[in-house]
């Protein structure tokens, strides 16, 4: 089937791509594939397996070098795209990149695709600070609140055959973030603990935890590395104690961090630093490479970090 | 609750600084008063991480500092006996393929030793 191939490419930074079926879908990321290769813009297709199939015929034929990134090897956190996105465009020093990203699949659990919608609108931000393009597909029997908050996070959209410009665009990607939905409250049976400059303490109650989750011992590391991270951030961000609940559920251990202080850079833990630069800000992005889900709600309230580990 | 404690030792052109324990942000603070004084006499600095049970990204920083610091003098910064499941922030952060490591310290004396005499100390 041959897609809408004469599909205008949008000339704007940030843009959604609802599309029917894979066919469409091909299409439309072949047409912005080959515009970035006529501009001698390099190309990352972030995207689970499947989906990278489906797209390597069209893009082999495209022409120019494309990265590709599988997303399931990377592992399933939403977060850890946008770090992807903005690396490459670091590696290119400067030069406009463009890049296509599927992080809402119909499969994902709602807490992973409010995440990666929260993502988006940290993508937004990304995308005007940086000289970067990006496209996001999104199929169209995505839940309705996802296309919608899709449609405020981009500029343009395509849909129903045609790319215009979204007449719900925020212009401000921070203003998705009171929509969030707020966090379900931690279960009555969840452990909790105060902490305040009592980092050996925290890691001992995460570990046993963790353990007696039945995780392995690499993800004990893991999730004990994390928490520390967090818990840490709030003795440098907060000017007070904070609480951390750990529960179970049949498919995760959860870890939430809970303090006063709010973030100041949304973005945050979404770009690995030089790990030759001797300044501090290292920790969020530490704990979204190790963690299976990162959800994050900040505000004039305070900071909940609530991290989840597959068991 | 076990006390993080460190230790220095100039050893040759080496200064040795030791670390018990676990390195976070709560103790960092005195890695980075240890490196500080040991650069008042060295610029050869050793790190032996093979007791060190726990290292976050606010220790990486001071570890960061004082390396940047010590090449900007011609010195160096290497580490010796790291043990990825309790450093492994060190991979995780990229850290660990721009520093220089060494299994063990008696590999790393020697190692700082003969640098520093083809260097013509």
């Amino acid at each position: 089937v041959k897609g809408p191939p004469e599909l205008p490419v949008p000339a704007v930074g940030h843009a959604a791509l609802i599309y029917l079926d894979r066919a469409e879908f091909a299409a439309a990321i072949r047409g912005f594939v080959q515009a970035g290769e006529e501009t001698g813009e390099a190309v990352l297709v972030a995207a689970r397996t499947d989906c990278l199939q489906a797209l390597q015929a069209g893009l082999d034929g495209a022409g120019g070098p494309v990265t590709t990134a599988d997303l399931a090897a990377a592992g399933a956190n939403p977060g850890r795209v946008l770090g992807m996105i903005r690396q490459f465009a670091a590696d290119h020093d400067g030069k406009q990149v463009r890049c296509v990203q599927e992080l809402a699949w119909r499969s994902r659990p709602a807490n992973e695709l409010s995440e990666a919608m929260r993502q988006e609108a940290l993508i937004d931000m990304a995308v005007s600070a940086a000289p970067l393009t990006v496209l996001c597909a999104y199929d169209a029997q995505l839940g309705t609140s996802v296309l919608e908050a899709a449609r405020r996070s981009h500029s343009a959209v395509f849909e129903n055959g045609r790319w215009q410009s979204s007449p719900s665009y925020d212009g401000s990607s921070i203003a998705l973030w009171p929509d969030l939905p707020s966090l379900p409250v931690p279960p009555a049976g969840a452990a909790t603990l105060g902490y305040w400059r009592n980092q050996s303490e925290v890691r001992t109650f995460a570990a046993d935890h963790a353990r007696a989750a039945g995780l392995p011992a690499d993800r004990v590391t893991d999730l004990v590395i994390a928490v520390g991270e967090l818990t840490a951030n709030t003795l440098a961000h907060a000017t007070g104690p904070g609480t951390l609940t750990i529960w179970t559920t049949d498919a995760e251990i959860i870890c939430q961090v809970q303090d006063s202080g709010q973030m100041a850079d949304p973005l945050a833990g979404t770009l690995r630093a030089d790990p030759a630069s001797p300044r501090h800000g290292r920790g969020l992005w530490v704990v979204n490479q190790i963690c299976d889900l990162v959800e994050v709600r900040t505000g004039p309230d305070g900071t909940t970090v609530r991290l989840h580990m597959r068991r | 609750v076990e006390e993080t404690w460190l230790s220095a030792e100039s050893r040759g052109d080496s200064m040795v600084v030791t670390i018990h324990g676990d390195l976070d942000i709560v103790t960092s603070p005195q890695l980075d008063d240890c490196l500080t004084r040991a650069q008042g006499t060295h610029n050869r600095v050793i790190l032996d991480l093979s007791d060190v049970d726990f290292l976050d990204t606010s220790a990486l920083a001071v570890i960061v500092g004082h390396w940047k610091k010590l090449e900007a003098a011609g010195g160096t910064l290497a580490l010796a006996g790291a043990r990825y499941r309790y450093t492994k922030t060190l991979w995780i952060t990229g850290l660990a393929d721009k520093l220089t490591l060494y299994e063990t310290l008696d590999e790393g004396l020697a190692a700082q030793a003969k640098a520093a005499r083809s260097a013509g100390r």
